[in-house]
């Protein structure tokens, strides 16, 4: 068996496992290119997983974050009653495995998700690291009262917003990405992943139980907002939100998310607002009581010519600070 | 009166300031350059400050991290019962605030305290982090501790206590400094500081009670090993040691961690092993007992000839 295989019949026993990183997620999203999984076993058992994005471009080759797709990086069984000193050198030896194990690549860049904190075996082994924010509500089940914790603005705009709109659930595929690539375009922006990539989503979540989308319809039966979530045991994310820029002043979309925070107590424990790192976007989600939640991301360059390439792309760009 | 002013009185007031940001420790350990303070002020009271070190390296003006000084970055009071999401903005106003204040500079460096868990407001303003670690010992009960100690800690304290090795308390930084410099020495590294440098130090922080060393002795009264601590109202931090290596499989640093951790935890203090990145140090300290602290190193490169610079650095020491 390889270890894709037996990564395939991992991801079904195992249900911590994150759904970026489970097979039928990487099926999806990994299309311009494929994916593959670095594993440590122990006994007939399987300790430790870490899959990747492999891809090319131009004449590099990759380890890359999949469109879509918010974390990946390792996963990590722990014996049960380890020591605190047991488990520091535990994660040493794991991470250490995965990593000989990553194919040579020009570049690497991972997000991990929020539960590994400690990335110092990738630092031994010369990466780097960097801070990412996510927002989450944590601890679904013991608010009753969700509408109570968000600020008194977001409350006003949602009350504002079930007076005006209707929310619905499950607009097709289609409908949903060019609601997105419209809403977009009236704002001058690009979308920026492909109907290929989320109609796969769209499937293969659908397919396992693990995704839906909600959408706010006025009277007239213009959609002015759609958000589409996905979930796994642990979290539900807010994968896309799409709104458009006619109707920005109903507060649909703040309405969307309260419903969709509701629903999410029915399958995870958390909601995760899939955080940006974007100003305007940091403030709404804060008003909703989401709680900063670092995470890491790791990356390593051994090709100089990448390292050339990027300094010189940040200088055409003018990103020079 | 100015900033720098200002600050030196907030020090003397607020004892919450961790010591690597008092003006009297900035006064010790900024020698090869300056410091100075951004401040904000909200209706006559200093609601944050941020120190920092000033330096010149070759052509560059650089912001950096002084010797000795594991953290510093931005100390923010929060108003009572804020609102989490209000904290958020709260962060977000000082910070940049702070940040504005910064006088230009080719390349800047801090690691920040690690009660700052959000950088957001410095990411919006063109920084980058990184993530580090230090390794401490905290919330247990004198009587516990050596419930904590890996079997080698114990193994290697014995050993000490039966070879007749001594700990005692001690004033003599000369001879704290040649011990200190034996690791250096051994490995052929060039001394990061020097006698006259440590002197003046020690003199300051003794002045402001916040020191303390222990030297440990064989039975022919030599000195073998070394450690200094320095500690504010909440921590106690190991800032240096120094061992003989000849002697060095007697437990000495064993015996004088041990009873560093002994006093933390008498004067209810954190002990701070100012952690390490290096693989042998953080088992060692995780020996202890000591748990894994995340703290930021935040970084911004302004001159596009010093990120060539560090470009080509990085290319070489490749």
């Amino acid at each position: 068996m390889t270890n894709k295989e037996k990564y395939r019949a991992f991801c079904k026993r195992e249900l911590n496992i994150p759904i970026f990183s489970k097979d039928w997620w990487l099926d999806a999203v990994c299309i311009d290119g494929k994916w593959d999984v670095a594993l440590v076993e122990k006994g007939g058992n399987i300790f430790a997983s870490m899959p990747y994005f492999l891809k090319r471009k131009d004449i590099f080759k990759v380890i890359a974050m999949p469109p879509l797709t918010q974390t990946i990086g390792p996963y990590i069984k722990y014996p049960s009653t380890q020591k605190l000193y047991k488990k520091s050198s535990w994660e040493k030896e794991m991470m250490t495995s995965l990593i000989e194990q990553l194919p040579r690549v020009d570049t690497f860049n991972q997000s991990f998700h929020h539960k590994v904190t400690n990335w110092l075996p990738f630092y031994w082994r010369g990466f780097n690291s960097s801070v990412r924010y996510t927002y989450i509500i944590d601890n679904l089940s013991n608010k009753d009262n969700i509408f109570c914790s968000f600020s008194k603005n977001k409350r006003k705009n949602i009350e504002k917003a079930s007076k005006i709109v209707k929310v619905k659930f499950n607009l097709s595929a289609i409908d949903f990405y060019n609601h997105h690539k419209i809403s977009l375009l009236k704002s001058g922006d690009k979308i920026d992943y492909s109907f290929e990539v989320f109609n796969n989503i769209y499937k293969n979540a659908y397919k396992n139980n693990s995704a839906t989308n909600l959408y706010s319809v006025d009277k007239n039966g213009n959609i002015h907002s759609a958000l589409f979530i996905v979930w796994d045991k642990n979290s539900t994310y807010a994968l896309l939100s799409s709104l458009d820029p006619d109707f920005r002043d109903s507060g649909s979309l703040s309405l969307l998310f309260y419903e969709a925070i509701k629903f999410a107590k029915n399958y995870s424990k958390n909601f995760d607002f899939e955080g940006s790192m974007i100003e305007y976007a940091e403030q709404s989600y804060r008003q909703f009581g989401g709680v900063l939640k670092p995470y890491l991301q790791i990356f390593k360059t051994d090709s100089i010519l990448w390292r050339v390439k990027s300094l010189t792309q940040e200088k055409i760009l003018g990103r020079w600070r | 009166m100015n900033y720098k002013e200002k600050y030196r009185e907030l020090c003397e007031k607020d004892d919450e300031i961790p010591i690597y940001s008092k003006d009297w420790w900035l006064d010790a350990v900024c020698t090869d350059g300056v410091w100075d303070v951004a401040l904000v002020e909200k209706g006559g009271q200093i609601v944050a400050s941020m120190p920092y070190y000033l330096k010149k390296e070759g052509m560059f003006k650089l912001i950096s991290m002084p010797k000795l000084t594991q953290t510093m970055g931005p100390y923010i009071k929060y108003p009572k019962k804020q609102k989490y999401y209000k904290k958020l903005s709260w962060d977000k106003e000082i910070m940049t605030s702070l940040i504005e204040q910064l006088p230009y500079c080719d390349a800047f460096n801090q690691s920040f305290n690690s009660k700052i868990t959000n950088w957001l407001p410095f990411y919006w303003k063109g920084f980058n982090s990184s993530v580090r670690y230090t390794y401490t010992i905290e919330n247990i009960a004198f009587d516990n501790l050596e419930k904590l100690l890996e079997t080698d800690i114990r193994r290697r304290k014995r050993k000490a206590n039966e070879l007749g090795v001594e700990v005692f308390e001690g004033e003599d930084i000369e001879t704290f400094y040649e011990v200190n410099m034996k690791t250096f020495q051994r490995k052929g590294l060039e001394k990061p500081f020097s006698l006259d440098f440590l002197k003046r130090f020690y003199k300051i922080v003794k002045e402001h009670n916040a020191c303390k060393m222990f030297f440990a002795k064989d039975n022919e009264n030599n000195i073998i090993a070394v450690n200094f601590l320095v500690y504010d109202n909440n921590r106690v931090y190991y800032i240096l040691g120094g061992i003989d290596p000849l002697k060095k499989d007697l437990g000495a640093m064993d015996v004088i961690l041990y009873e560093s951790i002994k006093f933390a935890i008498e004067t209810n203090r954190v002990f701070d092993f100012e952690g390490s990145m290096i693989d042998s140090i953080e088992k060692y300290f995780r020996s202890f007992g000591a748990v894994q602290t995340q703290y930021l190193q935040v970084f911004k490169t302004n001159s596009k000839l010093w990120k060539i610079k560090s470009a080509l650095d990085g290319v070489l020491k490749r």
